[in-house]
């Protein structure tokens, strides 16, 4: 029942997310003709999106016809690249990924380790420990990258600038071009993930601490185990499938925040792929983007809800 | 942490250096970057400027004084918005009846799962980068942080006697809204739209950052891409901004600790 519902609602989401796309390119100036043609495109092209698309049908014909290409896939065609816009965005989902998951580990790993090491001992290491994480996470992920390059790529000189590979180096063997690959995916990785790194982390420190308050948790500690042993054995696992569910919430600021990371070290990314496309005017393929984006992170979030159901059954009884 | 674990300094600190910020954002001069008057480029930071010169010899000073205004007007707009969006949703689903308050929470929760940034940028892509077009989209998919909160403060205050009172004289429901429950509200509202301010500054940087800004309006992000290009020779061209939206968002965030009132 639950995993229905859930499902149910992944689908509307994901409806609304393309019918605002719709909505959004059937008001912007010149209509869809332009905003699917591109303003520079030769007036020939533009008439054969007329033609192509249906244009000239009433608007709930054009809706329904929308929304059936995209149940079947098809994105549309980018006439900047005169490539179908899903095979753009499929070429380009390896280095976006490469980014993103390793990024969405360290966060959430790096910020549960750093929340639980900022759990009070007495008050004041965790106001400074705490300080120090709400003053990480007002630094935007465009300054932290910044201030990456600067200290490991122009100062210590150990890690490239930007790029995903050495255009002038020799050919190499794939273990090296593997190294290569993670060496510059190094920074890129970092910048992303050390905003959220700061939200994982004060967001475990508030529901350990909530959980430490729980009666079996005081029971615990009676018994006479340590303070770091009740921490981590028992109200930890309890507070890690909330934090996992959030983790997932999160991801629609990973998606943001690889465009921006993408943009800066000049990574042929999707996010990259977004920017350079809204600067083109190339209307379908950022149509596109947002359409995938949207149902990936719509996608990954009602999995984890399900997992999380699966995993505390209290969840799904309590929701249904 | 909350309201009592700030002293009055430390609130009174906040709250100058926000002014500072309002201020010079209000006394800076009109117009973008290209109203600036040029000089002789990269000049370290002096007397005659403050924070230095840019590549083009324009004042850093005034630079950061123009981006600041375009990030408290984006941030302003799409605060109110949200607010004004996000209390009345979450004033009709807290106090309303249970099929109105399922319907709205699944609505919130749709709008929650859309990827501002990527809407942001498709608007620009479609509408052209401008100021009243970012801060509507943010204004209108950032409003579901403000309605749940609202609502579950909605939600218990509707069990509280005076709340009940009201309703067993005989207000209305809109009348016990908006008179006995919406002024309980205020300091948690203030504390949520402190959220949305601090992303609206963010997200607005962040589109500037990549290129996809007004293009007629100076901003943070545009600087602090623009300065990075010639870091190793002018730093503070970089710096000065990167600090600006580090202190900016640092600021809103703790105004936001600072006025939220829970326990």
């Amino acid at each position: 029942m639950f995993l229905l519902r859930r499902l149910a609602f992944a689908a509307i989401a994901v409806w609304v997310a393309a019918s605002v796309t719709f909505l959004l390119a059937h008001l912007a100036p010149g209509g869809p003709v332009v905003a699917l043609g591109g303003e520079h495109g030769a007036p020939g092209q533009l008439e054969e999106v007329t033609r192509s698309y249906g244009l000239d049908r009433p608007l709930p014909v054009i809706y329904l016809d929308y929304i059936s290409r995209l149940a079947r896939g098809d994105l549309g065609f980018s006439y900047r690249a005169q490539l179908p816009v899903a095979s753009l965005i499929l070429e380009r989902m390896p280095v976006t990924l490469g980014i993103m998951i390793p990024a969405i580990l360290l966060a959430g790993c790096g910020g549960v380790v750093l929340g639980m090491a900022s759990l009070p001992t007495t008050t004041r290491p965790r106001r400074l420990i705490g300080a120090g994480l709400a003053g990480l996470h007002a630094l935007p992920s465009f300054v932290a990258a910044g201030v990456l390059v600067l200290v490991f790529s122009l100062w210590l000189g150990v890690l490239p600038v930007q790029g995903i590979s050495d255009p002038r180096g020799a050919p190499m063997t794939p273990g090296q071009e593997m190294i290569a690959w993670l060496r510059h995916l190094a920074l890129p990785v970092a910048a992303l993930a050390l905003h959220q790194i700061t939200f994982m982390a004060l967001l475990t420190r508030v529901r350990v601490a909530e959980e430490m308050t729980r009666p079996y948790a005081v029971a615990v500690r009676a018994k006479g185990a340590s303070l770091r042993r009740t921490r981590w054995r028992h109200a930890l696992p309890n507070a890690l499938l909330p934090i996992l569910t959030l983790l997932g919430a999160r991801l629609g600021a990973f998606v943001g925040g690889t465009m921006v990371i993408e943009t800066i070290f000049a990574l042929p990314g999707i996010g990259r792929l977004a920017v350079t496309s809204a600067i083109a005017r190339d209307h379908p393929t950022v149509i596109g983007i947002v359409v995938v984006a949207c149902a990936a992170v719509i996608l990954v979030n009602a999995i984890v809800d399900v997992l999380a159901m699966r995993l505390d059954p209290r969840i799904g009884a309590a929701r249904a | 942490m909350n309201a009592r674990n700030w002293s009055l300094s430390s609130r009174l600190a906040v709250a100058a250096l926000l002014a500072i910020f309002v201020m010079c954002s209000i006394l800076a001069p009109p117009g973008g970057l290209t109203a600036l008057p040029l000089g002789a480029p990269f000049e370290r930071p002096s007397l005659a400027h403050l924070l230095g010169t840019d590549d083009l010899g324009r004042d850093g000073l005034a630079a950061l004084a123009q981006g600041g205004r375009t990030s408290l007007q984006v941030a302003s707009i799409a605060t109110l918005l949200a607010l004004a969006l996000g209390t009345f949703v979450g004033l009709c689903a807290g106090l309303g009846p249970r099929w109105l308050d399922e319907t709205l929470m699944r609505i919130t929760d749709v709008v929650a799962s859309l990827l501002t940034l990527l809407i942001a940028i498709l608007v620009a892509a479609l509408f052209g980068g401008s100021l009243i077009g970012l801060a509507l989209v943010l204004g209108l998919t950032r409003w579901p942080v403000i309605a749940r909160i609202v609502r579950v403060e909605s939600m218990s205050l509707r069990e509280r006697e005076f709340v009940r009172a009201a309703i067993a004289l005989g207000g209305t429901p809109s009348r016990v809204a908006m008179r006995h429950v919406l002024p309980q509200l205020l300091p948690t509202m203030l504390s949520a739209s402190g959220i949305v301010f601090g992303g609206a500054i963010l997200a607005e940087a962040a589109l500037a950052f990549v290129g996809l800004g007004d293009p007629a309006l100076t901003s943070w992000g545009q600087l602090i891409a623009a300065g990075f290009t010639f870091v190793d020779r002018a730093w503070w061209s970089w710096a000065f901004p990167s600090a600006a939206i580090i202190i900016a968002s640092g600021l809103v965030a703790l105004a936001a600790d600072i006025t939220d009132a829970t326990p």
